[in-house]
């Protein structure tokens, strides 16, 4: 015996029936998306903390270590200082420079083990000096062995620290080198480099743009710089690449970083043959 | 006689915008001596996370365990002998001989738009008569920076070379190792 639908019926399911199968791809389209979220991982949160105050003032963190992996992890708690030598990071032990901020740091507690799925959190008290020129610490989760390599292997583990940075005055400068401008070639874009010097007293993340004018001093296109952060004394160079074709002739490339509310900016002259 | 109550709330009424607009002013003299002193805590905002992944490369060594933690599996080598397992590669020279491998470290997982890590490395224990080096830098006890900027979020080659000298005894060559890796966020 075969049973058919009235007619409206009949619309009703196929009505039906196309909005199951659209809210049914709706939920299982991003499952390969989720699962990966959802793969083994062992991750720290956050990465960098910006505090702003002033010499005196303490600041307390929390930073939680999330264990998504079948496997325990055991974290010793260490501060490192972050300092600037020769235009580059250098990281030291804490109390190992003067006014070390990093000595201030107290952790509570001091060593965690993070369970299988499962997340383990620390506070961290940072009382800044009343004079320090330094202004960024690092707060390592230093990982206890958590393999044992047997003969003929190399065991590897990885820590991870958080970056935390501080800003104590309104003493912000930035210097600029001149403009490079990488012209294009049959398999590279044209890129424009520009090295920047930290010569304030505060880090900074300069957000900066290079735009390209012709020859008339009409804007051709724009392309954003990657941004970095800069400590005091920094000196980073700062890459960002045009994707257009540009056609032959003379261009101005105009650079601009804003940093706190202030602007740097530099100019060249280039010709595209 | 009459009451006084409906006056009272009249003016109640009337006066309350002059007794609302004056009592924050009040209480704003009243803090001002608290205000001039430095608040004691600082403001913060914090942003992103971090975390570390090892992976076997087509011509790398095989890995044990992934996250944060794993082995290289390097198997049996010797100066004369060819390496037990696929991706080790063996160079000789006159005074000594070296096993390099390759492994794959993805820093991060999402989009971050160029976003760099410090890489650093040591040796957990004292591998002499070995040398060792994690991106052609020597690992001593002390962390040495590997890389200033390491791409976020992209699985990045890095190269292991282990220096055997010729004259090692037979009860040095048990070779074992720990190398440990830190990353922070620039």
């Amino acid at each position: 015996m075969k049973f058919h639908f009235p007619h409206v019926l009949s619309h009703f399911w196929k009505f039906t029936t196309l909005h199951a199968i659209s809210a049914a791809l709706f939920f299982l389209c991003p499952l390969p998306h989720l699962m990966a979220q959802q793969a083994p991982s062992l991750s720290l949160s956050p990465a960098v903390i910006m505090a702003k105050g002033a010499y005196g003032q303490s600041l307390t963190q929390r930073l939680t270590i999330n264990n998504q992996t079948s496997n325990a992890f055991s974290f010793e708690m260490v501060a490192q200082d972050v300092i600037v030598r020769d235009g580059k990071r250098v990281f030291l032990p804490a109390g190992e420079i003067d006014n070390s901020i990093a000595a201030t740091a107290i952790f509570s507690p001091k060593e965690i083990v993070a369970a299988p799925f499962s997340s383990a959190s620390v506070d961290v008290t940072i009382t800044l000096p009343q004079d320090t020129s330094l202004r960024a610490i690092a707060a390592v989760f230093r990982t206890k062995s958590v393999v044992n390599p047997t003969s003929g292997s190399v065991g590897l583990t990885a820590s991870m620290g958080t970056l935390i940075t501080f800003n104590l005055s309104d003493k912000v400068a930035l210097a600029a080198d001149p403009i490079t401008v990488n012209l294009p070639t049959d398999s590279t874009n044209l890129s424009v480099d520009q090295a920047l010097t930290n010569t304030g007293s505060e880090p900074i993340i300069p957000k900066g743009v290079a735009a390209i004018l012709n020859g008339k001093g009409q804007l051709v296109g724009k392309s954003s710089f990657a941004v970095q952060r800069l400590l005091p004394g920094e000196k980073l160079v700062f890459h960002t690449e045009y994707p257009d074709q540009l056609a032959a002739g003379s261009y101005h490339v105009l650079c601009t970083f804003q940093f706190e509310g202030k602007t740097e900016s530099q100019q060249t002259d280039f010709i595209v043959k | 006689m009459r009451s006084l109550r409906p006056l009272f709330f009249g003016c109640m009424v009337l006066l309350w915008p002059l007794v609302a607009q004056c009592a924050p002013q009040a209480g704003h003299t009243g803090s001002a001596r608290h205000l001039s002193t430095h608040p004691l805590k600082m403001e913060a905002h914090s942003e992103g996370n971090l975390s570390v992944d090892f992976f076997p490369l087509p011509d790398g060594a095989q890995i044990l365990g992934t996250q944060s933690g794993a082995t290289l599996n390097l198997g049996k080598v010797s100066y004369a002998g060819q390496p037990e397992h696929t991706g080790i590669t063996l160079k000789h020279s006159s005074q000594s001989f070296s096993v390099q491998t390759a492994i794959g470290i993805r820093i991060g997982t999402g989009n971050f738009a160029g976003e760099t890590v410090q890489l650093k490395a040591w040796l957990e224990v004292p591998a002499e008569p070995y040398h060792i080096y994690f991106d052609n830098v020597p690992m001593t006890l002390q962390p040495q920076l590997v890389n200033s900027h390491t791409q976020l979020g992209i699985i990045t080659r890095h190269e292991l070379n282990i220096t055997v000298p010729q004259n090692t005894s037979e009860s040095q060559s048990a070779f074992r190792t720990m190398i440990s890796l830190q990353v922070i966020r620039n």
